[in-house]
């Protein structure tokens, strides 16, 4: 609102009260000092308002109380209290069992079950299991070499070049050999 | 949750110097400002022990040089809040909270009956029993604007709002009351 708008325009209720608690900008402030002195039916308004506020201040001083010493001894009790407070055994035995205690204590105990538990549990002595590398590249070597007697086995070099024809020849060869054997 | 315990301190001798110094500067003035907030004695009187009690637990949070009231008070608006909160189960909201225009003012002139027929003894009853009959957060903004005479900034910082929180509440209460006063006085003639 500029301070034109302010002496011209009717303030609304809510400018009225910011102007009686003294939180309109100072041109605001001005411009609405201005307007509330040439007219009146805003004056009652803003007269009224303030009426109410010191009906407020005036009811609020009159039943203002002493502060009841019933209520000093109850905070003083109260400190004292808190201040005596001991904790209790489950109290401490909960906080020595914190999270923060808790974790790592586990964690370490898990460790130690593993190494020494589990191997008391299967025969009470510990068993270095050891892993025989030889036997594991053994087993490898096995089973990704050449599978003879199958249809899509690549025929071993050495096989090649006794039958020139390719895996059906040498196929029908084993087969041949087979056959004879068996009779 | 619980809150999580705060370890054992015994209390000091400054701590309870700050205690007992405040509670003699301020012990009145925070229990007439529960009063009003609560319009209840006993709840008053819970309010300010409760209040003085967080007061000593946390007096080093306190920065000197700031207003002490403006704390206490805060502690007090919060504690209320709470207590209303665990009471209702909900904080209730009578008017909603917003910056809307009122349906008043503008062009045209505020024709009201002013309230002039009521002198001051008059208006003691009706202006009380509005006061009681306000929301919670309406009348907390009136006694801190009204009767404590605090400015916008303090009662935001008090109630832990915005100044345009505070200005519409104020507002509307107010417009609130003035409703109030009025019905109150017509019951009363």
């Amino acid at each position: 609102m500029t301070n034109d708008d302010a002496s011209r325009e009717h303030p609304d209720l809510g400018t009225l009260v910011d102007y009686l608690h003294r939180e309109l900008p100072p041109g605001s402030d001005a411009a609405l000092l201005a307007h509330l002195e040439s007219c009146r039916p805003c004056a009652v308004v803003y007269e009224e308002q303030a009426r109410i506020g010191e009906a407020l201040r005036m009811q609020a001083r009159a039943g203002e109380r002493e502060l009841p010493q019933g209520v000093v001894a109850s905070i003083w009790s109260a400190v004292e209290r808190e201040g005596s407070v001991q904790e209790s055994w489950w109290e401490r035995l909960t906080a020595a069992f914190r999270p923060v205690v808790a974790v790592p204590l586990l964690v370490a105990l898990a460790i130690a079950f593993f190494y020494f538990g589990v191997p008391a549990m299967h025969g009470g002595t510990a068993v270095a299991r050891t892993v025989d590398a030889g036997y594991l590249l053994d087993d490898h070597a096995a089973l990704s070499s050449t599978v003879p007697f199958s249809e899509s086995a690549a025929v071993p070099a050495s096989l090649e070049q006794d039958h020139p024809g390719g895996n059906q020849q040498w196929v029908a060869d084993a087969g041949a050999a087979g056959g004879a054997a068996t009779h | 949750m619980a809150a999580p315990r705060k370890p054992f301190e015994p209390p000091t001798q400054e701590q309870a110097d700050f205690l007992q110094r405040t509670i003699e500067q301020y012990g009145k003035a925070t229990y007439n400002f529960a009063l009003r907030l609560t319009q209840n004695e006993a709840d008053a009187r819970d309010l300010t022990q409760e209040a003085y009690i967080r007061v000593y637990r946390a007096w080093r949070s306190f920065q000197p040089g700031t207003s002490f009231l403006s704390w206490i008070y805060r502690i007090v608006t919060n504690l209320h809040r709470d207590e209303l909160r665990r009471r209702k189960g909900r904080y209730q909201e009578e008017i909603p909270e917003d910056n809307a225009p009122q349906a008043f003012g503008g062009s045209r002139p505020l024709a009201v009956e002013p309230i002039d027929e009521y002198v001051e003894s008059q208006m003691s009853e009706p202006v009380s029993k509005a006061l009681a009959a306000l929301s919670p957060d309406q009348r907390q903004v009136v006694v801190l604007a009204d009767i404590e005479e605090l400015s916008y900034q303090e009662i935001a910082e008090i109630a832990g709002c915005s100044i345009g929180t505070v200005r519409s509440r104020l507002h509307r209460a107010r417009h609130q009351l003035r409703k109030l006063i009025e019905k109150y006085s017509a019951s009363t003639k």
